[in-house]
């Protein structure tokens, strides 16, 4: 008799443990359940028809100013992360590839009053100017980088034939869109902000993109 | 004389124990109430600064409406040199939004919403993301600018001892938090685990959370304060394409959400 009577106090105390337990899981479900009714008009078929069509016309025309901010031109996006490439005409993708981006080396001079920031910046950018067969004129910090005397600024070594490929593209602020003797650091982060890529795709992405065309680097 | 005192005690003890255990259920009661009134409090919070609009009771019209307040939304998206992000849950993806343009679109593995933004009346819906969400608070377990520092070498000798390893090389575990202006808390975890550090990061992101919450609701019930609702967005996707995100998204950036 007391067994039973044992047996029935767990049972209860059991159930209502459950109980509580689902109640607590849903009581804000349950809550919000009662408290988001609203008034709803109710459409017949053909005031939801006319309504239909006025949405959808809607719908159009915001789907047409929307479309109108894609580029017309053909366009580049870079990721800066995963150092990837990808060449856009509209919503086309023409070539994805990989590249080589800045390495986000804040370099800092030996007599601490000077530091560079080696990173590609994000945003939208836009092709300013093109060049074949470019010549670097190498900056300030290539010497710095490298322990050497910075020379004055018209030096003769200052200025390297062929390192930036065939090609160059500038997206302005000195950066640049070029090719690069180290192929095999492609797909690493480690430029001077620049972006890097091979012979091929350098001559794509040159031959893709007139001036004015738009870069998105991210 | 003793033995009267004994008698006394004896009644007294199951009066407190009583009483105290009656406080400790008032307490717990109250407790209850708040947390299950927290989203109705939210909603109410929302309410007030929106007006009444028209709605029908038409699923497809519903459907098509709530697409329109897609594409306002993005229409509204600031017109200046920033990236936003935006979530769209019916396609799966997060994307990146910049001058109009998606310039990148990664395939969520999971989404899942909290009962208060699933159930979220269309009015209020509309109302809500019909113009991108302010981020407040934007925090990962990844650094925002994996910045290297480095002393430039004296001579050209000391270059060659001094190479580094980019950031981006060595696996990091991504867990982000972004929290909108109107308390939406958008939680974007990677889908896999692949290591033990991911595993660690995932507990320790979910169990800070939930220790967060919890406290929250003790301190709400103890002090008799109102307990506040985080309605939550939780977003999968692999850790690659979150790195990108986050490190795309400036500060203080813009969420453009869209569900069904």
């Amino acid at each position: 008799m007391e067994k039973k009577r044992n047996l029935r106090k767990w049972i209860i105390l059991g159930s209502t443990a459950v109980l509580l337990f689902f109640v607590l899981a849903k009581i804000q479900t349950i809550m919000v359940s009662i408290s988001t009714q609203e008034n709803v008009t109710k459409v017949d078929k053909e005031t939801e028809a006319t309504l239909l069509t006025d949405m959808q016309n809607q719908l159009a025309v915001l789907d047409k100013k929307l479309s109108a901010n894609i580029p017309r031109n053909n366009y580049l996006v870079v990721n800066s992360t995963v150092n990837e490439f990808y060449l856009y005409k509209g919503t086309n993708l023409i070539k994805s590839d990989i590249c080589s981006t800045g390495s986000y080396i804040l370099l800092k001079g030996n007599d601490n009053k000077k530091q560079w920031m080696f990173k590609t910046p994000k945003g939208e950018f836009k092709i300013l100017n093109k060049t074949k067969d470019p010549v670097w004129k190498k900056p300030d910090w290539a010497f710095v980088e490298e322990g050497l005397p910075v020379p004055s600024p018209n030096h003769s070594s200052r200025f390297e034939y062929g390192v930036l490929g065939d090609y160059s593209l500038s997206i302005g602020d000195g950066y640049l869109i070029h090719g690069t003797l180290y192929q095999r650091f492609l797909g690493l982060p480690v430029t001077h902000g620049c972006i890097r890529l091979d012979d091929a795709n350098l001559e794509l992405v040159y031959k893709s993109l007139p001036i004015g065309s738009k870069v998105f680097i991210f | 004389m003793e033995e009267q005192e004994k008698g006394l005690n004896k009644g007294r003890k199951p009066i407190l124990l009583y009483f105290a255990l009656a406080m400790i259920l008032i307490v717990i009661i109250f407790g209850l109430v708040k947390y299950a009134m927290a989203p109705v409090h939210k909603l109410a919070e929302w309410k007030q600064t929106q007006e009444t609009i028209a709605v029908y009771d038409d699923a497809k019209l519903d459907s098509i409406q709530r697409l329109i307040t897609f594409r306002n939304a993005l229409l509204s998206l600031p017109k200046k040199d920033s990236i936003h992000l935006i979530v769209n849950v019916p396609d799966s993806t997060l994307g990146l939004f910049i001058n109009g343009v998606l310039i990148y679109n990664v395939k969520m593995t999971r989404m899942k919403l909290d009962p208060m933004l699933r159930k979220l009346p269309q009015s209020m819906y509309i109302q809500t993301f019909s113009k991108p969400l302010s981020v407040a608070v934007s925090e990962a377990s990844i650094v925002k600018e994996p910045i290297i520092e480095k002393v430039a070498p004296k001579t050209p000798e000391e270059l060659t001892a001094s190479v580094t390893s980019p950031d981006t090389l060595v696996h990091q575990p991504v867990f982000i938090r972004l929290i909108t202006d109107n308390g939406i808390h958008f939680l974007i975890t990677q889908n896999e685990n692949l290591t033990s550090v991911d595993k660690k990061a995932n507990r320790s992101f979910w169990s800070d959370r939930r220790m967060e919450r919890a406290k929250s609701f003790f301190t709400a019930m103890v002090k008799f304060q109102p307990y506040e609702y985080q309605p939550s967005i939780i977003l999968e996707a692999n850790d690659k394409a979150l790195t990108a995100i986050y490190r795309a998204l400036p500060e203080q950036t813009k969420v453009v959400v869209y569900y069904e």
